[in-house]
C-alpha cells in the first residue's frame, strides 16, 4: 500500500527535480504516491505532507518564525 | 401772799388725777395705737426687706442662669465648630484619596493603553518587515537559488522523517 505524499513548492518543479525528491522519499518511506502542488505563498523551499503529518521547510514558515521571535523579544 | 398747802395739795391731787386719767384714757390707747402702728410699719419693713432680698436672690439666680446658659452655648458652639473642622478635614482627605485613586487608575489605564499601542506598532512593524523581506526574497530568488533551497530543506525533512 502506497503512502500518499504531497510536495508543495513555490515554483513548479521540473520532472527531474520531482523524481529526485520522490526517490529520496521512497528511500525513507518505502512505496509512496507523490502529488506536486505549487503555492507561490511559500516564497521558497518546500512543504512535505506525509499522511497526516506535515513538514514545513518553506521560507514563509521561517519568516513567520522570525516574526514570532521578534514579537516575543520585544 | 401766803403759800396755802391744802390748795397746793389739792392741785397736786387734781393734777395727778388728770395725769392719771389722761394716762389711762389717752396716753395708753394712743401708745397702743402708736405701738400697733409701729409694729405694722416694722412688719411692712420686714416684708419689704424680704421682698428685696428675694428680688436680689432672683437677680443673682438670673445672672447665674444667664452665665450658665452663655457657658453652655459657648461649649455647644465650640463643639459644633470642632465637629465641623473634623468633618471638613475628613471630606478634604476623602476627596484627596478619591482623586489619588482616580489618578492612579487613569495612569494604570494609560500605561496599559500605551503597552497595547506599542505592541500593536511592533506587530505592524514586524509585519511590514516580514512582508518586505518576503517580497524581496521572492523577487531575488532565481531557479538556481530555489533548487538549492529545496534540496537543503529536503535534507532537513528527511532527517526528521
Amino acid at each position: 500500500m502506497s503512502t500518499p505524499v504531497t510536495i508543495t513548492t513555490a515554483i513548479e518543479l521540473s520532472a527531474k527535480q520531482l523524481d529526485s525528491l520522490a526517490a529520496q522519499l521512497t528511500k525513507k518511506l518505502g512505496k509512496i504516491e507523490v502529488t506536486a502542488v505549487v503555492d507561490p505563498e511559500l516564497i521558497g523551499g518546500l512543504k512535505v505532507r506525509v499522511g497526516s503529518r506535515e513538514y514545513d521547510g518553506s521560507l514563509q514558515h521561517k519568516l513567520n518564525s522570525v516574526k514570532q521571535q521578534l514579537l516575543a523579544e520585544w | 401772799m401766803e403759800i396755802q398747802l391744802p390748795q397746793i395739795l389739792f392741785q397736786i391731787v387734781n393734777f395727778s388725777v388728770v395725769v392719771g386719767a389722761l394716762t389711762y384714757l389717752l396716753f395708753k390707747p394712743v401708745q397702743k395705737i402708736l405701738d400697733e402702728r409701729s409694729n405694722k410699719i416694722a412688719e411692712a419693713q420686714k416684708a419689704a426687706q424680704a421682698v428685696i432680698e428675694e428680688k436680689d436672690a432672683i437677680e443673682t439666680l438670673k445672672k447665674q442662669s444667664k452665665r450658665d446658659a452663655e457657658k453652655a452655648a459657648a461649649a455647644i458652639l465650640d463643639e459644633a465648630k470642632k465637629d465641623a473642622d473634623v468633618r471638613s478635614q475628613e471630606l478634604i482627605q476623602k476627596t484627596q484619596e478619591h482623586g489619588k485613586a482616580q489618578l492612579t487608575k487613569l495612569q494604570a489605564e494609560w500605561q496599559n493603553e500605551k503597552k497595547e499601542m506599542v505592541k500593536e506598532l511592533k506587530a505592524q512593524f514586524t509585519d511590514a518587515v516580514i512582508a518586505t523581506s518576503a517580497k524581496v526574497l521572492g523577487e531575488k530568488l532565481d531557479s538556481k537559488a530555489h533548487s538549492k533551497l529545496i534540496d537543503q530543506e529536503m535534507n532537513t525533512i528527511l532527517k526528521a522523517l
